[in-house]
């Protein structure tokens, strides 16, 4: 493996990983702590991730990194080998390493030459399961050969004890495999024994040598009867066995079926009852492959086992951009293909648009791939999620469980990072604002302990995220008060106000629900920040609210912004592609629909009303003011933008398409609602809408018009 | 093994400014072979109405034929578009506008100067490309008191050659930033 000279640059993406593979197995382990019954695979899994970590800390030369890892690896060593009991208090020690790791990544990706070690926290991790007793050597262990029992490590004989500690039967499976496909039946045997208990380990066998063969001899602990287990695994090469002292005798060959080899096997179907001895939770898949160091034993590391390969994400922008263009070459051979339809032979021609047919096919899979490639699960965010709550919920004193659904739910990279602070000042909010204390939630009826759930779930090519408390709620009433109060609304306004236009008062810059500035949020930046990220975004965010039963937040996002998809629309004799991310519909209207309510047009549509908007006069397109093409035939396009519904007037629908956005430069990147530009075939480019920000740019002149008026109400009219 | 390695590195930061031009025949079409003497610094000389301006070749990437540009809202007059060059989209500006020269006509001469300032690139549509001349450091002349502020703004200096005198923009305040968006308070209101 490379020396020290490898940068530290790659050091930090890996080490963040790995940290964040452990942070995940503490609270795997958090919740079966609760539960009462820990997986040992959970526990080594965090030790292993720990592992890892102190072995490349190492390489890469992070010495405070390396130091913390060491006595943590330590702690973590004596807790799976049961010598240190898993505690609230320890758990809290191990996460508090979690954030040291973290403050420790961070100081090396600053540059910082110092970086701090921290040496309270390794005191505290030194002195978990100090003086713990080491398994009693004299216990009995039945009938096992005591020569299989000295080529144990110490782990997987604490791990065999504590079986039959728990009263678990132990069994051995002996396993014949095929030099061929040895790793694969391993693994598929493997899973199938986990149905049923613990594999403790996995020894090579000493009889018959079979010459394309291996023989393994698998210890399981398990709470099922030997032939649950042999119907399920048994056949002609794997045989399962008692270890001697037990009340069932060897069923040998008798029990095999007349399955065929390992591989390919039937998924194990045991009874509901036998599940009883599985973990309930299974750790997640980490990196560094826990099945294989099973398999390899203390070879792990020397190999990298992990199929996967990092990529620069500006590697990836690069092939999109290039398939980008792929697909403008691709426009303008169909093009000269359609041009050139008479003039070259029929069998020639169809023989050139079937090629080029499926090129375009092709082309489309390959951005799609490369879409794919970008996407990562938002559970990755939720982990994250899930260590903020603990932490906010203990400086809170509050109780707090997290739910969290969907985790496997898709997005572009960079849209889950972006949208991860947002996600956490929204928690924040939640256990702050939401959530009430324990007592007063009781007294409330409710339970003691507050729930939040993080949902995601795919929506069309979208993406809704929502978070939801059981807490308290928001009154309208007191929002609009507040409001107020605050100077953000005229007192006359404020009586206009339906509920829900209330609501969306807590998006406004300056609105805050508490007046004391508390540790964990109303730092006066709140949900107007969070607005802005997601309309950054092209997403849109949403709340609903119910006094004394919970808030809920939606947020929904485009999954991806590198391609993305444009409605393609013509106004005033210019082209323009709107991100589709932001349409939500597009509809036909005749000017008789259009109301004016305080001088500005409205249309009602699902019994909302939404102001109307003209793409040509918020551009200053020549030809502005001489209305529709046709009053008859009025195309609006509905635009959500944030909390913000909006009609916007265009004088046609082109159709949809896919689009690669170039950004427009320094000198055009400040134009007011253009986002970029994009080719649509032909070299002919077309401007990219940012319609958040010329629907915010518009409706602000909008509302300044309406206060405007307000101010002059008596010779105004009202509707 | 590393000459490999290069080759592949290449590779990447190619694509990273995807759409770099290639060199291709109307890279500097007008006179590029017909270069001055060494060690002196190189002009491209162009027309706007009937003034003459240069700018150091160093900053121009190519000379092209006039392309299609697509009109962006609330931008200044000058700031005629956005172009597409090989999949580059660049701000197009009109020089003429720029420095107040009021009558000019785009004719069969007119060309597209793409220069490249900042790190990015902007076209400037000109009437007129002649050549490529290599001047001497010391032919620097003064910019004449009589020359407006507005436009002695985005002169640098004026270079001579045996047959002319000649403008060289500063593209810093040529092309600052500031001046190409329209603020909002200059547009008019509306309903």
């Amino acid at each position: 493996m490379a020396g020290r000279d490898r940068s530290i640059d790659e050091f930090i993406p890996e080490a963040q990983e790995v940290v964040e593979a452990f942070s995940r197995s503490l609270t795997a382990l958090e919740k079966q702590m609760k539960a009462g019954e820990i997986d040992p695979d959970v526990i080594n899994a965090a030790f292993r991730a720990v592992h890892s970590l102190k072995g490349m800390a190492g390489i890469f030369g992070a010495d405070a990194v390396s130091q913390t890892s060491h006595v943590l690896e330590a702690a973590l060593d004596r807790v799976r080998l049961g010598k240190a009991t898993l505690s609230p208090e320890v758990l809290d020690d191990l996460f508090a390493a979690v954030d040291a790791f973290s403050r420790q990544l961070a100081a090396y990706a600053a540059g910082e030459r110092e970086v701090p070690v921290p040496a309270n926290l390794l005191d505290r991790l030194g002195k978990i399961g100090e003086g713990g007793e080491k398994d009693d050597e004299a216990a009995f262990l039945p009938g096992l050969d005591p020569s299989v029992l000295g080529v144990l490590t110490e782990y997987e004989e604490h791990r065999l004890r504590e079986n039959v500690r728990l009263g678990r039967r132990i069994l051995r499976v002996h396993a014949r495999f095929a030099l061929a496909d040895l790793d694969v039946g391993i693994e598929t045997l493997k899973g199938e024994l986990k149905a049923f208990g613990e594999v403790v380990t996995y020894l090579p066998s000493m009889d018959e040598a079979e010459p394309d063969r291996i023989a393994l001899d698998i210890l399981l602990g398990t709470k099922c009867s030997l032939s649950e287990v042999a119907e399920a695994v048994a056949n002609d090469f794997v045989t399962v066995h008692a270890v001697g002292g037990q009340d069932e005798g060897a069923v040998d060959e008798a029990a095999r079926g007349g399955k065929v080899a390992p591989v390919p096997s039937n998924p194990p179907a045991p009874a509901a009852s036998s599940r009883s001895g599985t973990p309930a939770v299974k750790p997640p898949p980490t990196t560094f492959d826990a099945a294989a160091e099973d398999v390899a034993g203390d070879d792990v590391g020397v190999r990298s086992l992990s199929q996967t390969v990092r990529v620069d994400l500006r590697r990836l922008d690069a092939l999109m951009n290039l398939v980008g263009e792929l697909g403008v070459v691709q426009a303008s051979l169909d093009d000269i293909v359609a041009k050139s339809e008479h003039m070259i032979a029929g069998e020639l021609v169809r023989n050139l648009r079937l090629q080029v047919r499926t090129m375009e096919r092709k082309l489309s899979m390959l951005q799609q791939a490369i879409l794919d490639v970008r996407m990562v699960p938002i559970g990755n965010i939720f982990d994250k999620l899930g260590r903020v709550v603990r932490k906010i919920a203990r400086e809170t004193e509050k109780d707090v469980r997290l739910v969290v659904a969907g985790g496997d739910t898709e997005l572009d990279k960079l849209i889950a990072e972006e949208i991860s602070s947002p996600l956490v000042h929204m928690v924040r909010n939640c256990i702050d604002h939401g959530i009430e204390p324990p007592s007063e939630r009781v007294a409330a009826g409710k339970p003691a302990v507050g729930r939040i759930d993080l949902r995601a779930f795919p929506k069309g090519n979208r993406v809704v995220i929502e978070v939801e408390d059981d807490g308290r709620g928001m009154d309208w009433h007191v929002l609009v008060e507040r409001a107020v109060a605050r100077g953000l609304i005229e007192p006359a306004e404020a009586m206009d106000l339906s509920p829900s236009a209330a609501l969306d008062l807590i998006f406004l810059p300056g609105f805050s629900t508490r007046d004391e500035t508390t540790d964990v949020s109303g730092r006066g930046v709140g949900m107007d920040v969070v607005k802005t990220n997601v309309t950054n975004l092209s997403g849109m965010i949403d709340a609903q609210t119910e006094p004394g039963k919970g808030t809920k937040f939606a947020v929904t996002l485009p999954v991806s912004l590198a391609i993305i998809q444009a409605l393609v629309v013509d106004v005033a004799g210019e082209t323009f592609c709107l991100p589709l991310s932001s349409v939500l519909e597009a509809t036909l209207i005749t000017e008789e629909d259009i109301l004016t309510v305080e001088g500005q047009e409205v249309i009602t549509m699902h019994g909302r009303t939404l102001p109307l908007l003209h793409l040509s006069r918020l551009f200053d397109l020549p030809g502005a003011e001489l209305g529709f093409v046709d009053p008859s035939q009025i195309h609006v396009v509905v635009i959500g933008v944030a909390q913000h519904r909006v009609g916007l007037v265009v004088d046609m629908l082109r159709g949809q398409q896919d689009v690669v956005v170039k950004p427009l430069g320094r000198a055009l990147r400040r134009v007011v609602g253009v986002a970029g530009a994009t080719e649509l075939g032909a070299n002919r480019t077309v401007l990219l809408l940012d319609v958040a920000a010329l629907v915010q740019d518009a409706l602000r002149e909008v509302t300044r018009g309406t206060r405007l008026r307000s101010g002059a109400r008596e010779e105004g009219f009202r509707g | 093994m590393a000459e490999e390695h290069d080759a592949r590195r290449d590779l990447w930061s190619q694509l990273a400014t995807s759409g770099a031009p290639a060199p291709t025949e109307d890279i500097f079409a007008h006179g590029y072979a017909t270069a001055g003497p060494d060690r002196s610094a190189r002009f491209a000389v162009f027309r706007v109405g009937a003034e003459w301006y240069a700018l150091p070749i160093a900053c121009i990437e190519e000379i092209s034929k006039v392309f299609d540009t697509t009109l962006v809202p609330k931008t200044a007059p000058f700031v005629v578009g956005i172009g597409n060059v090989r999949g580059r989209i660049m701000p197009v500006v009109d020089v003429a506008t720029r420095l107040g020269i009021s009558s000019h006509v785009r004719g069969r001469e007119s060309r597209m100067l793409i220069v490249r300032h900042a790190d990015e690139p902007y076209a400037l549509v000109v009437d007129e490309v002649r050549q490529v001349v290599g001047l001497q450091p010391d032919v620097d002349e003064p910019v004449p008191e009589t020359m407006s502020a507005a436009r002695r703004r985005y002169i640098q200096k004026l270079v001579r050659d045996e047959e002319r005198l000649m403008a060289v923009l500063d593209l810093d305040t040529f092309l600052d930033p500031a001046d190409f968006v329209v603020s909002r308070s200059a547009g008019r209101g509306r309903t």
